[in-house]
């Protein structure tokens, strides 16, 4: 059983709605371009529900049309049910028809019936079905109704042989297929049948458009981005800064009765250092610096994107991206980006020409992902916060964070800019961006992806990685050579490129030590300066200020070139493997590594430079 | 107004909430692109409608067959329109 559809069309609400939940989705939903998969109960079988990428036709011009055209053709699913947007019935018959020609085991379900209702439009489902010669179900997905009619009509048409369907009334075997004239044949007829099986209850209002004409103006769309932006950072700083004191202190009580026990069990310090004073005290940071942030900021994000906010973030944005050669769903895959740097590479899939996709990776790693993103919030909340009155103190942050995104958006601008008139000329291709209508999210979903598919799945990931990074840390800050630790030996050797950076050994040595994943930079940062020796206890957020200023000669200058640097250095080791899966080239990885890192050094270089005159 | 008069013209020159008509997609734009514009309805004969604006004038978003999709002006230049007489 599939589930084909127009992009927007709730497609998603229904297969969620169908399959409970059962399921895992995509760790990043959204603009997925591949299929998905999901089982539904229906009476007393169990059925397989596979959601196909949303599409406007099958004529297989982009990715996500090709697959849903090959999975219908190749894999012949018992029930294709189409979801078809009920206030924009003609656009989305066309679809049908497309679909009625590959297989006559349908059933069209007209979903939004609630929103088009309000607009005036009320749908002639029998009328419909008697013209497509396949059942057709009216539903509101959000509301969970007219669910039960689907799976009736579903079921109906599996226990049906292919040979009953023979009733449809519109010639689609005589439309053309790729033809220009057939698509305008095929939309004609869509339109026709559209107009006799719609009736106008009302005058025709369209949805919402003055907040889209506000939030999409020459004067308010700009500051409006950016201070929503800001007001996500702000939110999320002032929410994450309580809870994350209250989960280090539980890791520190946790390690002290840990401690305790090892050594009444008579483990030997070696033993009790590796696992308490490594492993579980990595662990331990990564969990507490990343979780609050993340359970604050996903939800957050994940609502202006279920909103439908994002494209006309890209549609405000996109005559930037034109001017720099790239294209524009370029900011689309940006935005990705904020999430995860390897989702926002493999996002850009949903760019067709080559050389428009080879900018969005090799660009994507500046829009800091959310493993550097508690990086970027305690840095300023350290160094900004500080510099103003109490009461602005978040503020200043939040507006520091939001300035930091700008740059990384203005340093990916001009390095797109400069790709295409070196490495990778050419003309910004054609593109059309739909600007789906405002539809409110439904929070108990956005609670339930955010937090499983997206918080928690980073989260994972980061806690994997910081436990042997721990463990490896505290073995290298113990283990001595001719009386000093390995890990000064190796800062010693670096401290000479830090300095020139505005930076330090230790911190450069940390970045190496996060390679395969930005979330443990800080926590490695700080295990390597306490060398992994007994602490009284892990130092509240505002004691951290002092003990990096004091003990290890931090300035305003170290904090702002760290911020930077993690910004605009290179992109980590699971998003440098995407590139390769993704480019299949090596010089293409190679370059999506060393180019920010390059420009990273050039842009550190600068500030210190700069900072050091006066 | 000289656009209405002589009938035909790029619709990147419709002004926002102006209606227009879809006339002919110019022989510029081919192939793959030509293809993507039919496929999203901009079909001969179809109503479209200018909705938006950015800060740049470009792209703008129309109303076309009930959906709201912004072009580039690349595109919009070689889609020529008129204001239906009706």
């Amino acid at each position: 059983m599939a589930l084909a559809g127009n992009p927007n069309t709730g497609k998603s609400t229904l297969f969620n709605a169908l399959t409970g939940f059962r399921q895992h989705t995509g760790n990043w939903p959204g603009k997925t371009v591949s299929k998905r998969e999901g089982r539904v109960v229906l009476g007393s079988t169990v059925c397989r529900l596979v959601d196909l990428p949303g599409t406007y036709s099958l004529h297989g011009t982009s990715p996500e049309e090709e697959i849903a055209q090959t999975y219908l053709r190749t894999s012949e699913p018992s029930c294709t049910v189409v979801v078809v947007d009920a206030t924009a019935l003609e656009r989305n018959l066309y679809l049908v028809l497309q679909i009625l020609q590959i297989t006559r085991r349908v059933v069209v379900c007209v979903n939004l019936i609630d929103e088009a209702k309000r607009r005036g439009v009320a749908i002639d489902a029998g009328e419909l079905s008697r013209e497509l010669g396949v059942p057709v179900v009216l539903t509101a997905a959000r509301r969970r109704k007219g669910l039960a009619d689907l799976l009736y009509a579903v079921a109906g048409v599996l226990d049906l042989d292919c040979d009953d369907w023979e009733k449809c009334t519109v010639p689609t075997n005589a439309l053309g297929h790729t033809e220009e004239a057939g698509i305008c044949d095929t939309y004609e007829a869509a339109a026709a049948l559209a107009s006799r099986t719609q009736h106008r209850l009302a005058k025709p209002r369209l949805p919402d458009s003055w907040v889209d004409r506000v939030l999409t103006s020459p004067c308010f769309g700009f500051p409006l981005m950016i201070l929503l932006l800001g007001m996500i950072f702000w939110i999320t700083i002032v929410g994450a800064n309580y809870p994350s004191q209250l989960l280090s202190d539980f890791f520190f009580k946790v390690e002290q009765h840990l401690e305790l026990l090892f050594v009444h069990a008579g483990a030997p310090w070696w033993l009790v250092g590796f696992c308490l004073k490594g492993v579980l005290r990595g662990v331990g940071w990564v969990v507490s610096v990343m979780l609050p942030p993340m359970a604050i900021f996903f939800p957050l994000f994940t609502f202006l994107e279920d909103l439908g906010y994002l494209p006309r973030v890209a549609f405000n944005l996109d005559w930037l991206f034109k001017k720099s050669g790239a294209h524009g769903k370029q900011a689309l895959t940006m935005a990705m980006g904020f999430g995860c740097n390897a989702a926002g590479v493999v996002a850009a899939r949903v760019i067709d020409s080559p050389r428009e996709r080879l900018i969005a990776i090799l660009t994507n790693t500046f829009v800091p992902c959310n493993g550097r993103f508690p990086t970027l919030f305690l840095i300023t909340t350290l160094f900004v916060g500080p510099l103003v009155a109490s009461p602005f103190f978040s503020l200043a942050s939040a507006a520091a964070v939001t300035a930091l995104v700008l740059i990384g958006i203005l340093v990916t601008l001009g390095l797109s800019w400069l790709l295409s008139r070196t490495l990778l000329r050419g003309k910004p291709s054609a593109f059309a961006l739909e600007l789906p209508p405002y539809r409110r999210p439904d929070l108990w979903q956005i609670v339930i992806t955010s937090m499983r598919d997206r918080t928690m799945f980073v989260l994972g990931r980061a806690a994997s990685i910081a436990a042997p990074a721990g463990g490896l840390i505290w073995i290298i800050a113990n283990v001595s050579w001719d009386g000093e630790a390995f890990a000064r030996i190796v800062s010693g050797w670096l401290d000479p490129l830090g300095h020139i950076l505005g930076l330090d050994g230790v911190i450069l040595l940390a970045y190496l030590i996060a390679f395969p994943a930005n979330e443990i930079v800080v926590p490695a940062m700080l295990m390597l300066y306490t060398g992994g020796q007994a602490m009284e206890s892990l130092p509240p957020l505002g004691n951290l200020r002092a003990i990096l200023v004091q003990d290890h000669g931090w300035t305003f200058l170290t904090g702002l070139n760290i911020m930077l640097f993690s910004l605009l250095h290179n992109p980590c080791g699971t998003t440098l493997v995407t590139v390769w899966k993704e480019t299949r080239q090596w010089q293409w990885t190679l370059l999506s590594g060393l180019l920010p890192l390059g420009f990273a050094f050039l842009f550190l270089l600068a500030t210190t430079y700069v900072a050091r005159l006066f | 107004m000289a656009r209405h008069v002589s009938g035909v013209f790029p619709l990147c020159d419709l002004r926002g909430g102006e209606e227009a008509e879809i006339v002919r997609i110019g022989t510029s734009c081919e192939g793959l692109s030509r293809m993507r514009l039919l496929e999203l309805g901009v079909t001969p004969g179809t109503r479209v409608r200018r909705e938006l604006s950015n800060l740049f004038g470009d792209p703008a978003a129309y109303r076309i067959r009930s959906t709201l999709i912004a072009l580039r002006r690349e595109q919009t230049s070689d889609i020529w329109v008129q204001i239906p007489t009706s």
